[in-house]
């Protein structure tokens, strides 16, 4: 195989390279940003001169949110969320996927259009509520997991990509006596690494960021997240701005924390454990993974 | 499902039993969380308060729904939403999957690797933080573009962008590109690494070159999942949230920037206020499904491969 | 592989049976008895509020009553939680909600009437309401909600006027008492001639402010001296009348298009937050704005810590012009805002009444807003004097506060700033001396230009009013009409803000006021006049 180098593909290098680092530097300005403006203080943040280094560098603002102990049983609840309602959700979405994607499944028609009509209906914030009240999912762990076990989106996205795997895959398996979980966990899923990834980072980082449910749904401060925690942090700071401070004590302290600052040193502590994730995900979207198992 | 002989199906089911039990459970889950709960359609029908519940609220039929439409900036709210919808979708599609087929054409791990990561990074900034940062750089008093613009010469005096009721369609859509464009860059990027490495190699020694491989290879190979996407997306065309708008947009722009959730919340802080919330909700909702389900027979019968 | 599968899905299935009798300790932790310690779930509005503090402790000795925060985070557009504790009978033992909110689940039969129980166990509220007492009262004759009874005549010595106009700006005019928007102007002009950029070399601006009603909408009617009922004018015979589109609050939108045709008017005002905005002002290039104290507060610590003594801001009450009399600064007898109400869960309601009562107390007020002596404040001459040690705490560190309980859901109930107990001392450690004695020298130096103490003294002679509009229950089709008639209020007037010539700017408003009247402005001001005549109605009953 030779590769053949021509000047036109030279110069489509020179630009690609050019275009996406103009992108990335876009792109990463408002992470630079906030890390900046966090690592800055906070009274100083108020004179709106931050760019891309503090002016008055300060570990302050980390300190005030770290120094709130509930924080660190939250963190280990949203580990935990995430891990468990991740795997959970991977495994049963797989499941339903797979079996949309067998041609010969007799439900498949009805099933589809269950699913795709669910996506735009909702019945609104009470009834929903109701219902999770009258289950007894209140005031406990598996509201964060059951609810959002199945997500269409995500069910129609791996189907989508087991539909374009070739024929010849199952066949072998069917030839060689194997049923169908056997072909789903043993045949299919090994080759369906680039999707199986990025629904892993979906699910993850959509269990990771949740908090809504954690505020509608558990009133017990033992079961709250991480999420949850920074979002009432942030949510006093601004609501002690907009409280009518006169005669309250509290607005004498010469130092103040601005819902600004929070909000930076929040989507830090947020964001970086998922910068984390992402690039152990990204070697699974390699080209060439189906090689494997084509070659027999 | 026609009618089939009853025979026949149970028949099919038992020799299905594994697919059913691989299917049937989770599709309960979804038909308990996402059809249960519509028997709260019934509040946009009713002058709904929590306080009386369903029983006890007043039957008003389908007032809600006159109010929501009725108003003389329903029309216009629309226009904004359409508008602004479809341009985010169009940009956000054709942006990321360019980004997605240039990527692939980078062979530098590390560079790629670090333009992935970074690209998404903003869609995890809150919009709150997003908007400033725009306002800030359009800003007419020292902001980075027109300082810009003024140094080129191409202005003189500072441009007020904001200010501008048509502009804040292209910013909007702009911002919301920048934020989620590297986000939604991820799917592609997994399609294009499950295609088969051997088509390009075939296409490679039949002599065809770079765009060649990407128009006759990429393309194809991500078309379906693209469609898929964009029908679903197409479904939500009305869902637009009002956040980005809201933040981005100000007295002098009203006419554009309001949108139909913005407008719902303005309406339902009277006394039909879940009711008016509920009755929009049903609206999107049919609205959404009739153009997935049109789009989608459309997209069969020109053959390509389709949502369901 | 099959054996994997099945305990991924019995893990599934055991967690849908775990879930539901995951919750079956969803009490609230209630003492069998009425003596004894009793603990009560109570929404909070402000999450960094907690219970375990030295002050709560000294509470919770007295009564034996202490409670569970359950904070609520909804703003005024997401009532989430709030609907979904209504519709599925969920809520907390205490509430703590406006009273349009209070009104909700008392009509879902959620509260419970308190008036024979402060007969019983509420003597001191009954005592310090005097002859205030019924207002308390619904249209039914009950109590449903209990707030504070304002016992100080004069404003809060830390309140201060919004016009706000930068120390230099003074300095070089000679410190001149401004009153009126043209003599601001005017001094405006002069600086801004003289010192178009700052020292730095940034563009100077003369005017600048939030975008929304604090541009158009606030200062206007508080130029015209009309006290705060939110968009509407009250007048001699109790008729409401909506304040924006008359002609006293036409002058400050006048002031305001000179400004902009001056090219004295921030470029971008119609844009900027509390943020933008506020970076341009700790930044020094504001010359003078429409700022409320709350948020300037906040303003003037980073101009602080930034050592720009004389960037600071004085505060000044600036009317339209000089035939305007100030109404402007008003104080009611109660202090409703956020106020408490016990709903039918609550086992043994009169334990709460009783620490309720304990607040009224001097006692009770003097640990809610000093603290504990030797901890909080001491007592020096026999006067309570803030403790220094604690104080300094308090200024560095943003936390302190909270953690030692001295802010919390009990401070509403104090009797206000300037308010004196029985012992013949103040209520509050906010004091005039107090306030006076936290100025830094500039500030004193440029207070003294005027002889006055604190920035309160450039407020007019307090007037008592019955209450003001936004703490009234307003009908809930109201509301509908007011938010529309804001949006078009914010949308047409900004044209005449814009206008470039006289013959513009009038015929931009008179487009304002025509879009105003057809839009159901006389409709919602006969609700509001209704709503507030049967309240008068009541007042004067109560009062009498």
């Amino acid at each position: 195989m030779r590769k053949r180098t021509t000047a036109g593909g030279v110069v489509f290098n020179v630009l690609n390279y050019a275009m996406l680092s103009v992108l990335t530097i876009c792109t990463i300005y408002p992470f630079l940003n906030l890390l900046a403006v966090s690592l800055n203080e906070s009274l100083d943040s108020l004179r709106g001169q931050v760019y891309l280094w503090p002016n008055s560098f300060t570990l302050e603002n980390y300190k005030i949110v770290f120094q709130n102990d509930a924080l660190y049983g939250a963190t280990i609840r949203s580990i935990a969320r995430t891990v468990l309602g991740t795997a959970l959700s991977l495994i049963c979405s797989v499941m339903l996927a797979y079996t949309l994607s067998r041609k010969e499944f007799f439900l498949r028609k009805p099933i589809n259009l269950i699913m795709i009509v669910s996506m735009y209906v909702s019945g609104g914030l009470i009834p929903t509520y109701l219902l999770i009240k009258n289950i007894g999912m209140t005031n406990s762990f598996w509201v964060y997991i059951i609810p959002g076990l199945v997500s269409v989106y995500n069910v129609i996205i791996i189907r989508s990509f087991f539909d374009q795997l070739p024929e010849g895959l199952i066949e072998a398996g069917r030839i060689d006596g194997a049923n169908e979980f056997q072909t789903l966990f043993r045949i299919v899923l090994p080759v369906s690494m680039p999707v199986l990834a990025t629904i892993t980072l979906f699910v993850s980082v959509g269990h990771w960021n949740s908090w809504f449910d954690n505020y509608l749904y558990n009133t017990r401060d033992n079961l709250n997240l991480l999420q949850y925690e920074l979002m009432k942090i942030l949510m006093q700071s601004t609501q002690q701005v907009t409280s009518n401070a006169t005669g309250s004590v509290a607005s004498e302290s010469l130092r103040q924390i601005t819902p600004q600052t929070i909000r930076a040193t929040m989507t830090i502590i947020v964001t970086v454990p998922i910068l984390f994730v992402y690039p152990f995900l990204q070697r699974y979207f390699i080209q060439g993974i189906m090689i494997g198992a084509m070659k027999e | 499902m026609n009618a089939v002989p009853r025979q026949s199906l149970w028949k099919k089911a038992r020799s299905q039993y594994q697919l059913l039990i691989m299917a049937v459970p989770f599709v309960l889950l979804i038909i308990l969380f996402s059809y249960v709960p519509l028997w709260g359609w019934i509040m946009a029908f009713q002058k709904y308060t929590p306080v009386k519940g369903i029983m006890g609220s007043e039957f008003v039929g389908f007032d809600n729904f006159v109010t929501l439409f009725n108003d003389d900036r329903f029309l216009l709210v629309l226009r904004n939403t359409l508008v602004m919808s479809i341009m985010s979708l169009v940009v956000g599609f054709v942006g990321a999957i360019a980004l997605a087929l240039f990527l692939n054409e980078i062979k530098n791990a590390a560079f790629k690797r670090v333009v992935q990561t970074v690209t998404y990074i903003p869609h995890f900034v809150s919009m709150v933080v997003i908007a400033n940062i725009v306002l800030t750089f359009l800003s007419p008093d020292g902001g980075f573009v027109n300082l810009l613009l003024m140094k080129l010469g191409i202005i003189h005096e500072p441009v007020y962008f904001m200010s501008k009721g048509p502009w804040f369609w292209v910013i909007h859509t702009l911002t919301l590109l920048w934020k989620e464009l590297g986000w939604s860059t991820i799917i592609y990027l997994a399609v294009i690494a499950g295609l088969n490495p051997e088509t390009y190699e075939a296409a490679e020694v039949d002599g065809a070159g770079r765009f060649q491989k990407i128009w006759h290879i990429s393309i194809p190979g991500l078309m379906p999942t693209a469609t898929m996407l964009l029908i679903l997306s197409l479904g939500s065309i009305v869902n637009t949230g009002y956040e980005s708008q809201f933040l981005l947009g100000n007295q002098l722009t009203r006419d554009y920037y309001e949108v139909l959730d913005l407008y719902a919340m303005n309406l339902s802080f009277g006394s039909g206020q879940y009711s008016i919330g509920v009755a929009l909700s049903i609206f999107k909702c049919f609205v959404s499904l009739f153009l997935v389900l049109s789009v989608n027979k459309l997209v069969k019968k020109a053959g390509q491969s389709s949502l369901f | 592989m099959k054996k994997k599968l099945l305990l991924g899905l019995t893990l599934v299935l055991a967690a849908s049976v775990f879930s539901a009798c995951g919750s079956k300790q969803d009490d609230d932790g209630q003492a069998a008895d009425g003596n004894g310690k009793v603990t009560y779930t109570m929404q909070t509005w402000d999450s960094s509020w907690k219970w375990d503090t030295p002050i709560n402790k000294q509470l919770e000795e007295k009564t034996g009553v202490s409670f569970d925060y359950v904070p609520v985070l909804d703003s005024g557009a997401t009532t989430g939680k709030v609907d979904v504790w209504l519709a599925s009978g969920d809520y907390p033992d205490v509430i703590n909600e406006a009273p349009l909110k209070i009104g909700k689940y008392k009509d879902a039969g959620a509260l419970i009437p308190l008036e024979d129980l402060i007969d019983q166990y509420g003597p001191n509220i009954k005592k310090r309401f005097g002859k205030y007492y019924d207002l308390l009262k619904d249209e039914d004759g009950h109590i449903y909600s209990l707030y504070g009874v304002n016992l100080a005549k004069e404003p809060s010595p830390d309140s201060q006027p919004s016009f706000v106009v930068q120390y230099d700006v003074l300095k070089d005019a000679g410190y001149p008492e401004i009153k009126t928007l043209d003599q601001l102007f005017d001094v405006l002009q002069n600086y801004y001639k003289k010192h178009p950029k700052t020292a730095d070399g940034k563009d100077v601006i003369p005017f600048s402010g939030l975008s929304g009603g604090l541009l158009d909408i606030t200062p206007g009617l508080n130029a015209a001296g009309l006290p705060d009922h939110g968009f509407y004018a009250i007048d001699g015979n109790n008729n409401v009348s909506y304040a924006l589109t008359s002609d006293a609050n036409k002058e400050y939108i006048k002031f305001l298009n000179r400004l902009q045709r001056a090219g004295m008017l921030d470029k971008e005002i119609f844009s900027l937050n509390a943020e933008t905005a506020g970076a341009k002002i700790t930044q020094g290039r504001v010359l003078a704005s429409y700022i409320p104290g709350w948020l300037m507060r906040g303003y003037e610590k980073s101009i602080i810590a930034n050592g720009d003594f004389d960037k600071q801001y004085a505060k000044f009450s600036i009317l339209a012009n000089e035939t305007v009399v100030d109404h402007s600064n008003a104080l009611t007898p109660t202090s409703s805002s956020t106020n408490l109400a016990i709903t039918n869960k609550a086992k043994h309601p009169e334990r709460i009444i009783k620490l309720i009562d304990y607040l009224f107390t001097d006692e009770g007020q003097i640990l809610v807003n000093w603290g504990i002596e030797g901890t909080h404040y001491d007592v020096v001459n026999g006067k309570r004097v803030k403790n220094a040690e604690f104080d300094k705490k308090v200024q560095s560190d943003p936390t302190a506060a909270a953690a030692a309980g001295i802010v919390g859901p009990f401070n509403r109930f104090s009797f206000g700033n300037g308010a004196k107990l029985d012992d013949g001392d103040y209520a509050t450690p906010v004091t005039t001396d107090y306030i006076a004695s936290t100025y830094d020298d500039t500030t004193k130096d440029v207070l003294s230009h005027y002889g006055k103490k604190t920035w309160a003294d450039f407020m007019d002679k307090p007037e008592i009013y019955p209450t003001m509009m936004w703490q009234l229950n307003t009908p809930e089709d109201a509301k509908p009409i007011a938010i529309k008639l804001e949006d078009i209020w914010h949308k047409e007037i900004a044209k005449a803000i814009l206008a470039a010539s006289d013959s513009e700017f009038e015929a931009a408003w008179n487009g304002a006021v025509e879009q105003i009247d057809n839009n159901g402005k006389a409709k919602l001001e006969e609700m509001m006049t209704g709503v507030w005549k049967e309240f008068m109605e009541r007042y004067n009953q109560a009062v009498k």
